[in-house]
C-alpha cells in the first residue's frame, strides 16, 4: 500500500460531471476510487455534442486513476451488489438527482443502517432540500442562480460564464474538504455522516466583496468590461492587450501591496522613447486610488498605448531586465512547459490511447508521503473481476451469470 | 446516530495560525467554523491588509476592527498579539508550538524559515507537527519567492486568457476564484494529515499551490493542446458537452437567463416554448458557427419578450436547466438560498449585527459553529494564561517590552 494521507480509504464513486473531480482529488491522496458504471460504461464516455474535438478526452481527463466496476443499480440483483460493496468502503461520492437513490434504497439511510461509518458526500446543483430540489442544473445555470455570473463580462453583452466548469471543480473540492473533516471526525466517534454540497451555494460563498458592498451601503454590482471591479472602489485596468497576448498588471505597479514596479516600466518606457507621465507621480507613496484621477487617465492612456507596440517576448525580457513587474497572461499549454513546474514534477505522462498525454497528477503535495502514480483513467469494467471475485468472494461461474443477465 | 447533530468535527485540534489575507484567512476559518481551536497570530508592527482596506463608508481607514470582509473571512479565530520579530517572541513560539496540532501559513516561501519556524525548525520542537503553506507558485521551484494575488494564478494557469468573449479583451470576475479554491484544499489537505498522523504517528508539511490547482481546474483544456492543433480560443458561454447553452436576455433591464440544452428532449421543449419554426436538434448539433450565432440571435429576440423567472419556471417545469442570473443580494435572498440559510447573523462589537457567510460544506452530523471574528489582540491576555502558561506579572512584563504588539 502506498504511503499518503488517504492510503487504504475505499470510495465507491457514483458521479456524472457534476461530481467527478472529488475521486480525482481523493485518489491523488492515495484513496482507491471505484467508479460504478452500467454495464457498457458511463454515457459521458463519449461526448454526444462535442463538435471540434476528441469526444473521450474529458471523461478521461476527469477520471484518471479510478478503478471501474459496471453494475447495473435499477436491477435488485445489482443494488445488493453494492449495498455489500458498501460494507466494504469508507466513502460514496454521487451527483444523482436529490432523492434518486433513496428511491432504489441505496440512500444515506439505507446505507448507513448497513455501515454505520459509512460517509457519503452529495453534490448536486442545489443541495438535498429546499425549493430547487427538483430542479435541473448544470455549471451555467448554479453560477447564475449562486449571484456569480450576472457580474462578470461587458455592460453591452450578456454576462459570461467563467472557463471551464469551475464552479462545478470548486463544489468538488468542497466536497473533497467535508470528505476530509468527517474522515477525521469518524477516527474518534466511529460514525460517518452524510455530507450536502450545492454547486450554487459553494457559487455565492466567493462574493463576499459585492456582498458586504451591497449589506452596508448599498451599492449594486455592474459589469465592467476588462476593468476589473468588485465594491465601491473605482474600476481599474489589470489586463494590457501587447501585440501577441496580454499582460496582467496593476496601473499602479503593486501587487496587492508592497513596493511599486512602476520605477522599472517607467524605466522601460524612457529606453524605448515612449511619452512616459509615469514619472509624473513618486511611486513610493503613490498608489492606484491616491493618484489624481487625470493623471492616472493620462498614465493608463500611455501604458496601454506602449503596451499595445510589444511582444510577449519583449515583455518576458523587461520583466527580467528592467523589473516591470506583472504577470504575462499564459495560455492553456504553456504550463507543461513551464521549467517551475517541471522542477516540481507537476505533469506526469499518463497512457491515452496510443499515446501518452502530460497531465497534472497531484493537487497539494505532502512532505514525506508517496507522489500519485500515472493511472490512467480505465476502461468499463476493467476491475470487475478484483472487485466481485477478489473483494466480494464471487465465482467466475457467478460472475458471468450476472453478465449474462445484465447486472454487471 | 442518523438525525442527531454532534459537536464539531475538528474539536480539540489546536491550529497555530499565521496565515493572512484572502488564501491564508480562508484556510484557517474552514478549520475553525468546524470546531478547531485556531489562534491567530498577529502584530501591529505588520497588520493584515485585510483589518485595513476601507471597502464600505462605515469603515475608518485607520481601524483594525470595523471590516466587514474581515468579519466574514476570520469567524471562529481568537486573536493574539506578537511580534515576531522580537528577541523574547522566540520563548512564545516554542510554547506554542508545543501546543500546537497544526502551523498554517501563507507567507513568500521562506519566510517562515527566516522566522525560524521551518518545518523543520517545527518538527524539532513536536516531531509530529502538520505544517500547512498556501502560495501562489508553491513552496519549491525556480519562481517559488515570487509574491501573487488572485489574478496572478488566473494569469499563468490558463484561465485568464479562457475568460470572456473571443473578439474582445479576457475578462476578470468581480469574485475571485483561485483566493478562494486553494483554502478548500489546505483546509482539506490539514484534515486528511490529521487523519494520517491518528493512523500512523507522522506529521508532514502540505506544500499548496494556487498555479497547480487552477491548472487542474481547467486540465481537460490543456490537455486539448495537446491533441488539437491551433490556439486555445475563449469560448464564451458555451459548453462543449451540451446540445445549447447560452445567456438570453428578458423583458427586464439587465435580465438574463441562463439556459444549458443537454439533448433532444430539452431542445424540443425550449423550441416549443418559445414557438416559432425552430431547426431540428439534429440540425443544431451540426451547426457552423456563423450559423450557431444567428440561431442564438433568434432565440435572444424570443426570449426578450419574457419575464425571467417566468421562463425559468416553464423551462424548469418541463426538466430543462434554466437560471435567472441574479446578483449577490438577490442569490442569498432567493428562494433556495433563503431556505438552506446561507447567512448568519452574528453580532458584530463595531458593526453591529450582521449576515456572515456560512461556510458551504454541509457536514449534516457535525455542522459548523461560527463565532465571530476577533478585534486585534482580543484575546492576547486569556491565551497568555490558558494556553502559554504565563502569570499576570509575566503578562505586563510582556507587553512592557512590546513583545506582545
Amino acid at each position: 500500500m502506498s504511503n499518503q494521507l488517504l492510503s487504504g480509504y475505499r470510495v465507491l464513486d457514483l458521479t456524472d460531471p457534476m461530481g467527478y473531480h472529488c475521486g480525482r482529488i481523493l485518489a491523488s491522496l492515495g484513496a482507491e476510487v471505484i467508479k460504478i458504471e452500467p454495464p457498457g460504461g458511463d454515457m459521458w464516455r463519449r461526448l454526444p455534442h462535442q463538435r471540434d474535438s476528441d469526444t473521450q478526452l474529458l471523461w478521461y481527463v476527469c477520471n484518471t486513476a479510478k478503478k471501474s466496476l459496471t453494475l447495473n443499480l435499477i436491477s435488485q440483483s445489482g443494488q445488493d451488489l453494492f449495498r455489500r460493496l458498501t460494507a466494504k468502503a469508507d466513502v460514496v461520492v454521487e451527483s444523482f438527482k436529490p432523492g434518486y437513490l433513496d428511491e432504489l434504497c441505496l440512500g444515506y439511510e439505507d446505507l448507513s443502517a448497513i455501515n454505520p461509518a459509512l460517509i457519503m458526500a452529495s453534490i448536486t446543483p442545489f443541495g438535498q432540500d429546499g425549493p430547487y430540489r427538483e430542479l435541473r442544473g448544470s455549471e451555467l445555470v448554479a453560477s447564475a442562480l449562486g449571484g456569480v455570473l450576472k457580474g462578470i463580462g461587458y455592460p453591452d453583452r450578456a454576462p459570461v460564464k467563467e472557463p471551464g466548469d469551475a464552479c462545478i471543480f470548486d463544489a468538488c473540492a468542497a466536497a473533497f474538504t467535508a470528505i476530509s473533516f468527517a474522515l477525521f471526525e469518524r477516527g474518534g466517534s466511529n460514525q460517518g455522516q452524510h455530507i450536502d454540497i450545492s454547486v450554487q451555494e459553494v457559487a455565492a460563498a466567493r462574493n463576499t466583496v459585492c456582498l458586504i458592498n451591497w449589506q452596508f451601503d448599498g451599492t449594486p454590482h455592474k459589469r465592467s468590461g476588462d476593468l476589473f471591479s468588485n465594491g465601491s472602489l473605482p474600476p481599474r485596468r489589470f489586463t494590457w492587450k501587447l501585440v501577441d497576448g496580454y499582460i496582467c498588471r496593476a496601473l499602479d505597479g503593486r501587487l496587492g501591496g508592497g513596493a511599486s514596479a512602476n520605477p522599472g516600466l517607467s524605466a522601460w518606457m524612457d529606453a524605448e522613447g515612449a511619452d512616459n507621465p509615469l514619472k509624473k507621480a513618486d511611486w513610493k507613496t503613490t498608489t492606484l486610488f491616491s493618484l489624481d484621477s487625470d493623471l492616472r487617465e493620462e498614465i493608463d492612456a500611455a501604458i496601454e498605448a506602449f503596451f499595445r507596440t510589444k511582444t510577449v517576448a519583449e515583455v518576458e525580457a523587461a520583466i527580467e531586465k528592467h523589473q516591470i513587474g506583472g504577470t504575462l497572461v499564459r495560455k492553456p499549454g504553456d504550463a507543461v512547459k513551464d521549467p517551475h513546474l517541471q522542477e516540481r514534477g507537476f505533469f506526469q505522462s499518463f497512457r491515452y490511447g496510443q499515446r501518452f498525454l502530460p497531465l497534472p497528477s497531484y493537487f497539494i503535495d505532502a512532505k514525506n508521503t508517496d507522489r500519485p502514480d500515472a493511472v490512467p483513467a480505465p476502461e468499463p469494467g476493467q476491475d470487475n473481476a478484483d472487485l466481485l471475485g477478489g473483494l466480494l468472494g464471487l465465482s467466475r461461474g457467478e460472475i458471468e451469470q450476472l453478465e449474462q443477465q445484465g447486472v454487471v | 446516530m442518523a438525525g442527531s447533530v454532534d459537536s464539531a468535527p475538528l474539536g480539540g485540534v489546536n491550529v497555530l495560525d499565521f496565515t493572512w489575507a484572502l488564501v491564508g484567512s480562508l484556510s484557517a476559518k474552514h478549520l475553525g467554523d468546524y470546531g478547531a481551536n485556531v489562534i491567530k497570530v498577529e502584530s501591529m508592527t505588520r497588520p493584515c491588509v485585510s483589518r485595513f482596506i476601507k471597502q464600505v463608508s462605515v469603515s475608518d481607514r485607520r481601524n483594525p476592527n470595523d471590516k466587514p470582509w474581515f468579519a466574514n473571512l476570520n469567524t471562529s479565530k481568537r486573536s493574539f498579539t506578537l511580534d515576531l520579530k522580537h528577541p523574547k517572541a522566540k520563548e512564545i513560539l516554542r510554547r506554542f508550538v508545543e501546543w500546537a496540532d497544526v502551523v498554517t501559513e501563507n507567507f513568500s516561501p521562506g519566510t517562515m524559515d527566516r522566522l525560524g519556524l521551518g518545518y523543520e525548525s517545527l518538527k524539532q520542537i513536536k516531531p509530529d507537527i502538520i505544517m500547512a503553506s498556501g502560495s501562489v507558485y508553491g513552496q519549491t521551484g525556480p519562481l517559488a519567492k515570487l509574491p501573487g494575488i488572485d489574478v496572478t494564478g488566473a494569469a499563468l494557469s490558463g484561465r485568464l486568457h479562457l475568460s470572456g468573449w473571443p473578439d474582445r479583451v479576457p475578462v476578470i470576475p468581480a469574485v475571485p476564484y483561485g483566493d478562494t479554491l486553494l483554502p478548500k484544499f489546505i483546509a482539506g489537505g490539514v484534515a486528511a494529515a490529521l487523519d494520517y498522523r491518528r493512523r500512523t504517528g507522522k506529521g508532514t508539511h502540505i506544500d499548496a499551490s494556487m498555479y497547480e490547482v487552477l491548472v487542474h481546474q481547467l486540465a481537460y483544456e490543456h490537455a486539448r493542446t495537446e491533441i488539437e492543433d491551433g490556439e486555445p480560443v475563449r469560448t464564451a458561454n458555451h459548453c462543449g458537452y451540451a446540445l445549447f447553452q447560452g445567456v438570453f436576455p428578458c423583458a427586464g433591464e439587465d435580465d438574463w437567463l441562463a439556459i444549458t440544452i443537454f439533448d433532444t428532449t430539452d431542445w424540443q421543449t425550449l423550441a416549443q416554448t418559445l414557438s416559432g419554426d425552430w431547426p431540428m436538434a439534429q440540425q443544431v448539433a451540426v451547426m457552423s458557427n456563423d450559423d450557431m450565432e444567428a440561431l442564438e440571435e433568434r432565440v435572444a429576440t424570443a426570449t426578450g419578450a419574457w419575464d425571467a423567472r417566468d421562463l425559468m419556471n416553464r423551462l424548469q417545469s418541463k426538466g430543462v436547466a434554466a437560471g435567472v442570473a441574479l446578483d449577490i443580494e438577490d442569490a442569498v435572498a432567493d428562494i433556495q438560498m433563503a431556505h438552506r440559510g446561507v447567512l448568519k447573523d452574528l453580532h458584530h462589537p463595531e458593526l453591529g449585527t450582521f449576515g456572515h457567510q456560512e461556510t458551504p460544506f454541509r457536514l449534516r452530523r457535525t455542522p459548523a459553529a461560527m463565532y465571530r471574528a476577533p478585534n486585534i489582540g482580543e484575546h492576547t491576555d486569556e491565551i497568555c494564561r490558558e494556553v502559554l502558561g504565563y502569570t499576570d506579572e509575566e503578562i505586563t512584563a510582556l507587553k512592557d517590552e512590546k513583545v506582545l504588539a
